[in-house]
């Protein structure tokens, strides 16, 4: 028992942050998401149905889903293709540290410059549509960022400020996988695919997981290169939860806000909780 | 019993230390409240007041003493005149000087006004009216010399010269330093010094706009001493003590050695220095000491020192009042103060006297504060004149966006936090800030009683109040000034503003509406047809709606050449800028006037507003000059925030904003919605002049409306019911989704899916 206790004592610093500043708070959302804006009135289930039937909402979480669903594993596979590469690089030496250092650095530069630079890039006078002009012979004044395109360009964008972290975890993987077994492998005749199938996939298990995990978590970031490239009312496609979230504030919507709050976080939550059960009853 | 607590010590020690963590949270935050109302307290500008906090706090520890303003009577007489001088004269007694003009705004007459047993009588026959009238002089400034005698300065309304007169005993005027003033070589005026000082040696400080000469008796120049430049004509921005000389360079305050012309001292004043540059007053204590005396207060500072002490805040009193401008500031004989002020004419003179009460509380025991996202006038002097009506009440009016910053969408999402904590403003200027949400939201309180109040006065025009009365008879806000587009053309064009179809029908010698960018457009015709384009059904979401007011836009602007951004070329030769205005109106019945279009719609926000237009219409007699249908523009909207602590102060508040006092002065932000008011501005004489100029020789010089013409525009508030209050966001929306279409880059059905898109987003939001 006693063992049991002794990492929840070293845990209980940080949890009592944690409770203290997210999750009373959260306790407080809850209570509001029943209650009118000023939180002066009972309103049961209301500003749930609302929000369920708010066609922002639905186009908003539909978009954060499409963003996760495309991005995660565009995220992932870039990200380790190139940390295979680097890895291989390593093993021959020259220029890893430079292309390591030049994938990260997309990391350091600050959102707000960031998206100036891509503004360039993307505007009806920028960068792109010189070049489309340029290889195509005819003139390009496409507005990529306020487009149909605006989605491709925005996975674009992240998957270049977010590729270098991924694969600097994934890099850190792939040097824990023990130099022999490759050794035993090749010795069994094993190829590079092979290789790759039966040993670093399968070693790379919990990187995957800590990799998908900070992901996920990092793409919830994506408003802001979204806002700052788009605005408040971007193109449709790019709409998120909180360009949502941000408009009802602004208009002291905070019924909806804390309604939808509670459904995101449940939506997130209930499939991570039957995953764990399930995980549970399997060992 | 070991066992159990072994059991339950981990989880003991987990509760322990979140319940001191919560503990210490309320504890601090509490801890955080006091002392804000004590820094307050401590501070005569402290800003984080919340006025219950305040009030409670200032019961406990109410530090006392503060000068109290009383208003001076004045001869009736004197109240309509001009403010020339106010300054200690013989025998350190108080010397009120004031001029007469006529329609032209030329002096006819000055006058001395003494003070003497707590009465200001006017002195008959004084020696320098005579003098003045003799010499044909427009008197600049008056003086009472150490030698004595007094002295007047002004130049000759004939040819412009400048005289320095000494008045004798014997009734004479001697003119002095004739030469000093005399026009240089090559030039045609010479130098006409606002004010002047004889100084204790005998010798004299001239005031040039950016400098200030000492000159002995035979006009050699002694000194030379840079300032900053100052057009104001009534320059009080310097004087001389001893052997220095005290005024402004560089924006801060300096001390010269007066003989050797070097700076001695510069004293920082940003914090105090007030915004009005070229109205600050500067007087010495006598003991090296500066008082400095601007809208934000009397500030002071010692000898050496850098901090300044602000004696009396000038948010307290009339030192901060919009409406009035001042005039003079001396210090009376036992540590008290005299403030001359006058109203935007220059007349409406009032003096006032600044004396220490000691059981007076240091800072208003009440606070009321008033929030706006931008700076509004009328807000500002309505918490001056509430001010002084209520000494124990300090009206806090906390801007979000100060010195020319941009509304930001942070600055709403922080009232948001305080409105939602329960907390926030008493009062809420709505302007800019969601209005109809927090209306629907419950955050304002219901003014109806008020509304009622000004109903059965009839002192708010009734159309005006109509417009902002919900369904249920309730209002929660109140608009306190407005303004209304005014279409100035020939008779078939001014009708043809009716509608969209007869706007884009239109068929004339020349366009309907001049050149103008399309941002400009789009507004002006949203503004204009504003119950089409959104009032009646869907609005904007309709498709149908959207694609005709595009089409609409974009017929108009052909017509005339727009664009949506023109070069530096282009906006010289077509009159335009690629400046958007709020409602689109930006001034173009010059340009009606010009013969480039049959019509133009100016921007009536208040009678100064009226001056291009009136001539306009002089000119083409043919014209009409009609508003714009039935709808107005509303302004500084005013409500008050339901969870205030201070209801009825807050009321009284609003009461005041609409008062015929407030409401009565020209402050250029807008026209006031309180009847007599207009009247009184309307039936007021000012001597204005506006003239427009443009490079290919057009040019219109405009006299202040007659009073027939003030009437008549006044008269059209009657009939206006529809308040416009255009959604910015729409709006924004619709120009930059537009933009391809008038730039021809693609066709109005695209650009109308690509606005849909958003609009639906937003309106579904």
């Amino acid at each position: 028992m006693r063992k049991k206790m002794i990492p929840w004592l070293f845990l209980a610093p940080s949890l009592s942050g944690v409770m203290v500043f997210m999750g009373i708070p959260f306790l407080d959302v809850v209570r509001r998401s029943f209650l009118n804006a000023m939180g002066t009135t009972f309103l049961g289930w209301d500003n749930y149905r609302a929000v369920w039937n708010n066609e922002a909402f639905r186009l908003a979480a539909g978009n954060t889903l499409h963003f996760l669903a495309v991005c995660i594993p565009a995220l992932m596979a870039v990200s380790l293709g190139l940390a295979l590469i680097l890895s291989g690089m390593a093993k021959g030496g020259g220029g890893y540290g430079v292309i390591r250092t030049t994938m990260v650095l997309p990391m350091a530069v600050p959102a707000a410059s960031m998206v100036l630079v891509w503004k360039i890039f993307l505007c009806p006078e920028g960068v792109f549509n010189q070049f489309l002009s340029g290889i195509t012979g005819q003139r390009w004044e496409i507005d990529w960022a306020f487009s149909g395109y605006a989605f491709p360009m925005l996975l674009m964008t992240y998957l270049w400020k977010h590729t270098g972290y991924d694969m600097i975890l994934w890099l850190a993987g792939l040097g824990t996988i023990p130099g022999e077994l490759y050794e035993a492998a090749r010795m069994d005749g094993a190829g590079s695919l092979a290789q790759l199938r039966y040993i670093t996939l399968p070693q790379l298990h919990g990187t995957f997981c800590l990799t998908g995990i900070l992901s996920v978590v990092n793409s919830f970031r994506v408003y802001r290169e979204a806002y700052l490239l788009a605005g408040s009312y971007p193109d449709s496609s790019i709409y998120m939860i909180p360009h949502l979230f941000a408009h009802w504030f602004l208009n002291l919507d905070i019924q909806k806000m804390t309604a939808a709050a509670v459904m995101v976080t449940a939506a997130f939550l209930l499939p991570t909780a039957v995953l764990w059960i399930w995980r549970k009853g399997k060992a | 019993m070991k066992g159990i607590l072994k059991k339950y010590g981990a989880w003991l020690a987990v509760a322990g230390l979140m319940a001191s963590l919560l503990g210490g949270c309320q504890l601090g935050g509490k801890g955080t409240e006091n002392h804000t109302a004590q820094a307050s307290r401590e501070s005569e500008t402290g800003k984080e007041k919340n006025g219950q906090e305040a009030k409670e706090g200032s019961k406990e520890q109410e530090a006392k003493g503060r000068y109290r303003e009383t208003l001076v009577d004045l001869p009736g007489e004197a109240e309509d005149q001009f403010v020339l001088q106010f300054l200690k004269g013989e025998g350190g007694r108080l010397e009120l000087y004031t001029t007469e003009k006529d329609s032209q705004g030329n002096d006819t007459a000055v006058y001395q006004y003494v003070y003497e047993d707590g009465t200001w009588t006017k002195t008959e026959d004084w020696q320098g009216t005579a003098a003045a009238a003799e010499h044909r002089l427009e008197l600049f400034c008056v003086e009472y010399g150490s030698d004595g005698a007094y002295y007047i300065g002004g130049v000759d309304k004939e040819d412009y010269r400048y005289h320095l007169l000494r008045l004798e005993e014997d009734g004479s005027a001697t003119k002095l330093l004739e030469e000093v003033f005399a026009p240089r070589e090559g030039s045609t005026y010479g130098m006409t010094p606002p004010k002047f000082q004889v100084l204790d040696d005998g010798n004299f400080l001239l005031y040039d706009y950016s400098e200030a000469d000492i000159y002995d008796s035979t006009g050699k120049r002694l000194t030379a001493m840079t300032r900053d430049f100052s057009g104001y004509d009534r320059d009080s921005r310097g004087f001389c003590e001893g052997g220095e000389f005290v005024t402004f360079l560089d924006g801060s305050v300096v001390r010269y050695d007066r003989k050797t012309g070097k700076i001695m001292e510069t004293i920082v004043c940003d914090e105090v220095k007030g915004g009005r540059d070229g109205a600050e007053i500067l007087f010495g204590d006598g003991e090296g000491g500066i008082y400095l005396a601007t809208e934000v207060g009397l500030s002071h500072v010692n000898r050496g020192g850098t901090m300044w002490e602000v004696l009396i805040d000038g948010n307290l009193n009339r030192m901060g009042m919009r409406s009035l401008s001042m005039r003079g500031f001396l210090e009376g004989d036992e540590g008290d103060f005299y403030g001359v002020y006058a109203g935007d004419l220059g007349k409406g003179i009032q003096i006032c006297h600044y004396e220490y009460d000691p059981d007076m509380a240091a800072v208003p025991p009440s606070v009321l504060t008033v929030y706006s996202l931008e700076d509004h006038s009328t807000v500002r002097q309505a918490a001056s004149q509430f001010q002084s009506e209520h000494p124990d009440i300090w009206v806090e009016v906390r801007t979000a966006a100060e010195d020319g910053q941009s509304v930001t969408e942070e600055m709403i999402q922080g009232l948001n936090t305080e409105l939602l904590s329960g907390k926030g403003a008493d009062i809420l200027i709505l302007d800019g800030l969601p209005a109809a949400s927090y209306i629907e939201k419950g955050v304002l309180l219901d003014l109806k009683d008020i509304a009622a109040e000004l109903e059965s006065s009839g002192d708010m025009f009734n159309n005006i109040l109509e417009g902002f009365k919900e369904e249920d008879g309730s209002v929660h806000m109140l608009p306190t000034r407005m303004g209304f587009p005014l279409i100035l053309g020939g008779e078939k064009a001014v009708s043809a503003y009716s509608s969209l179809k007869d706007m884009t029908d239109y068929q004339g010698e020349k366009p309907l509406i001049p050149t103008d960018n399309y941002g400009n457009l789009l507004r002006l015709v949203a503004t204009l047809q504003y119950k089409e384009l959104f009032a009646e059904g869907k609005g904007m979401a309709d498709r149908d709606t959207l694609i005709r007011y595009l089409e609409s836009v974009k017929t108009l602007g052909d017509a005339g050449g727009s664009k949506t951004v023109f070069s530096q070329d282009e906006m010289e030769v077509n009159w335009v800028s690629n400046h958007v205005a709020p409602t689109g109106i930006t001034g173009r019945s010059v340009l009606y006037d010009a013969g480039r279009s049959d019509s133009g719609v100016e921007f009536m926000d208040g009678y100064t507003s009226l001056l291009i237009p009136a001539e306009v219409r002089n000119r083409n007699p043919e014209s009409k000059m009609a508003a714009a249908g039935d709808i107005y523009i509303p302004s500084s909207i005013a409500g008050i925030n339901r969870s205030t602590a201070n209801a009825d102060m807050a009321k009284e508040f609003i009461r005041c904003l609409l008062s015929y006092e407030v409401q009565r002065e020209e402050l250029y932000d807008g026209l006031p919605v309180n009847k007599k008011a207009l009247e009184t501005i309307v039936e007021t004489d000012r001597p204005y002049s506006e003239g427009v100029g443009w490079g290919d020789g057009y040019h219109i010089s405009a006299p202040y409306p007659s009073l027939e013409v003030r009437r008549e525009v006044a008269a059209m508030m009657d009939g206006l019911t529809v308040p416009v209050m255009l959604d910015e966001t729409v709006m924004n929306m619709v120009t930059e989704g537009s933009q391809n279409y008038f730039d021809g880059k693609e066709s109005v059905e695209q650009a109308a899916e690509g606005i849909l898109r958003k609009l639906s987003i937003y309106l579904a939001e």
